[in-house]
């Protein structure tokens, strides 16, 4: 009995253990990689360079031109202030619609209110690839014209329902009571939303804004689809690179773009835990 | 009676989950005295909620209409009406401090910052929570709650204060000791309480007036003595308090008082009429704390047509009483507390016994359909 409880707990460690290499060892590697300075084939540790990172921030390098994807770093920037561009717009839209339905939804009894909910997760449980397609159909066909903008209503689309669900579960946390008290203590609508119901769904409200950022920043299935020719986002201007062949400059841009993602979530993980 | 309070005719359905329409309030009247303490009793789904989410604007009637201090408020949402509610599980806001708690319906309506502080300070010194003003929510006991949900009702001075079963989240010490503070309070303070709860003990420990409800209509309004000595009907005779209710007929009438006979054939005389006639089906109500052991009463002659008689089917003793139950040939099992002092003694089941009824302890509801 003891052997094979044994025999689990080590199988369990095992699983464990390969579990947490699978995730962290790739990250790790294109992070040690990124400081490598042999330029041809970047698996071979030659010595510790910035230089990378050098050449993606616009410095200058004795690297050979042949050896960057970067001819100028104007592409780059611009690629990184669409995706920014995009990430903002979009995170304030969906968040708004987002908790607006989850409050009603919530709060009120309408007709064919299920279908309204099941609606809403209907995006998330849908490829991307189709929802990619689907909305390139729709917005030629309706004459939108590709660029920021129909990049902007796409991911409002499918962001919604992340804020959505995000929110419906912070709000079914909450005491329905709190606001009719709210009512009875003499404040109107408006006032028992900004004094009660905001402050009580905030931190559901900031986690799903925050996941939608990190989620519209690193979309590219749907993204390249919709994108128009000077519209590129940072995912897709990646990916356009990448069709040149692996350099490695990609580790340096990758662990930025890590350390980003890194800090936004922490920073939401904080949030999280001082919610009482 | 132009009270603080009227309700004409409020009436109140619901859709059924599984289909149908439940009749919440069925053509409800009441009024409400100035500086009364009035309770709405039943049993849970007998409407006593929905008549107080009615006054208080969270619940739209069907018809009917409520006036608060002479104005009609069917049209007035539940944050511009002058009452406030002190909620079952207290709907403190958890993201404010016990001060701003309290402060929050002045904070509201945009009062002063000095005045505001002078108030919160005074309302949470009379609930016994001074120096607490701090403190969040969660670091708060049931009790300390219920007082903070208290006060931040009362600072907003409403001409109304409606309670919906505010205590029955507390232990049974604490329960007793808010009762009486809870009236203490609104003596001191004279504005009307209108309390709701299923709790019939609670109901007579507090209040001036009961409003007994049941399947949407009022069964009785009256003080808490009245309701509890002459009951209007079986339901409420067995609502509140402990009863034994035996069906019997008026065989004769004499002035004021009637001769009724049991299903068993015992007679009992001189009951109180209460407007029966000859013939007339009643119950007779006798609590079991009226009975008492016939040894001892006077003569057989005076005992005679004041007398229950069975065999002791249960018996024991709880420190101030002995409790019986009488098995009677022909009776339901009638119930007895017989108050256990120097002159009582222990029965034991299977004992052949007589129980003395005082006449004064006699009351007859007439049969639902009998003319009253």
């Amino acid at each position: 009995m003891r052997r094979k409880m044994s025999w689990r707990n080590l199988f369990l460690s095992v699983y464990g253990w390969l579990f947490l290499v699978f995730i962290y060892v790739p990250i790790l590697l294109i992070t040690v990689f990124s400081f490598n300075s042999n330029p041809v084939n970047m698996m071979i540790w030659q010595g510790f360079t910035f230089d990378w990172y050098r050449t993606i921030f616009g410095f200058p390098t004795e690297l050979n031109e042949l050896t960057l994807y970067v001819e100028s770093t104007d592409q780059l920037y611009h690629a990184v202030l669409n995706s920014l561009t995009v990430a903002l717009i979009t995170t304030a839209v969906s968040t708004v619609l987002g908790t607006s339905v989850a409050l009603a939804v919530a709060r009120f009894r309408f007709r064919l209110k299920n279908f309204y909910r099941a609606l809403m997760f209907m995006p998330m449980i849908m490829p991307d690839i189709i929802l990619g397609i689907a909305l390139l159909i729709f917005f030629v066909s309706f004459g939108f014209g590709l660029g920021l903008h129909t990049i902007i209503i796409g991911h409002c689309t499918f962001l919604s329902s992340y804020v959505f669900i995000v929110v419906s579960a912070r709000i079914s946390d909450m005491d329905d009571s709190l606001e009719e008290a709210s009512a009875d203590l003499g404040a109107d609508g408006w006032t028992t939303f900004k004094r009660v119901t905001l402050p009580l769904i905030a931190p559901g409200v900031i986690g799903g804004a925050m996941l939608a950022f990190i989620i519209s920043m690193d979309d590219l299935v749907i993204t390249y689809f919709i994108s128009g020719v000077d519209s590129t986002t940072l995912p897709v201007h990646i990916y356009g690179m990448l069709r040149r062949g692996i350099k490695p400059e990609i580790n340096a841009i990758a662990t930025v773009m890590l350390a980003f993602s890194f800090i936004i979530a922490s920073v939401g993980l904080y949030m999280r835990s001082r919610k009482k | 009676m132009q009270g603080i309070l009227r309700i004409e005719n409020a009436s109140k359905s619901f859709q059924a989950p599984e289909g149908g329409v439940i009749r919440a309030l069925d053509n409800v009247s009441l009024t409400v005295a100035h500086n009364e303490f009035l309770t709405l009793l039943g049993p849970s789904g007998c409407g006593k909620t929905t008549l107080l989410r009615a006054v208080s604007g969270f619940e739209d009637l069907d018809s009917g209409e409520i006036y608060i201090d002479g104005q009609p408020v069917s049209d007035q949402p539940a944050h511009k009406r002058p009452v406030n509610t002190v909620f079952q599980r207290y709907a403190l806001f958890p993201h404010l401090t016990v001060e701003r708690n309290v402060a929050y319906s002045l904070e509201v309506r945009g009062i002063a910052k000095a005045e505001i502080r002078e108030r919160v300070g005074n309302m949470l010194e009379l609930v016994g929570l001074a120096g607490m003003g701090a403190r969040k929510i969660g670091q708060l006991s049931g009790g300390q709650q219920q007082r903070v949900a208290l006060a931040r009702s009362l600072v907003a001075q409403p001409k109304i204060l409606l309670l919906d079963e505010p205590l029955s989240a507390l232990d049974k010490n604490l329960r007793h000791k808010m009762q009486q503070e809870l009236k203490i309070l609104q003596h001191e303070l004279g504005i009307s309480f209108i309390f709701v709860t299923h709790d019939q003990e609670e109901a007579l420990v507090m209040s001036d007036r009961i409003a007994v409800l049941n399947g949407g209509t009022i069964q009785q309004l009256d003080a808490p003595e009245e309701l509890y000595r002459r009951p209007g009907n079986e339901f409420v005779a067995r609502f509140i308090g402990e009863s034994n209710l035996l069906d019997a007929t008026v065989v004769s009438v004499e002035g004021a008082s009637c001769d009724v006979v049991l299903t068993d054939g015992t007679v009992i005389r001189d009951c109180p009429v209460n407007g029966l006639k000859q013939g007339d089906p009643a119950k007779v109500l006798i609590r079991p704390e009226n009975l008492v052991e016939s040894v001892g009463q006077s003569s057989a002659d005076e005992r005679a047509g004041h007398e229950i008689s069975g065999t002791v089917s249960e018996s024991f003793f709880a420190g101030t009483d002995y409790h019986l139950v009488l098995a009677c040939q022909g009776l339901p099992p009638v119930r007895a507390s017989l108050r256990a002092g120097p002159g009582t003694s222990h029965h034991t089941i299977g004992e052949q016994t007589s129980l003395f009824v005082p006449h004064d302890a006699v009351h007859l509801i007439p049969e639902r359909g009998a003319p009253a």
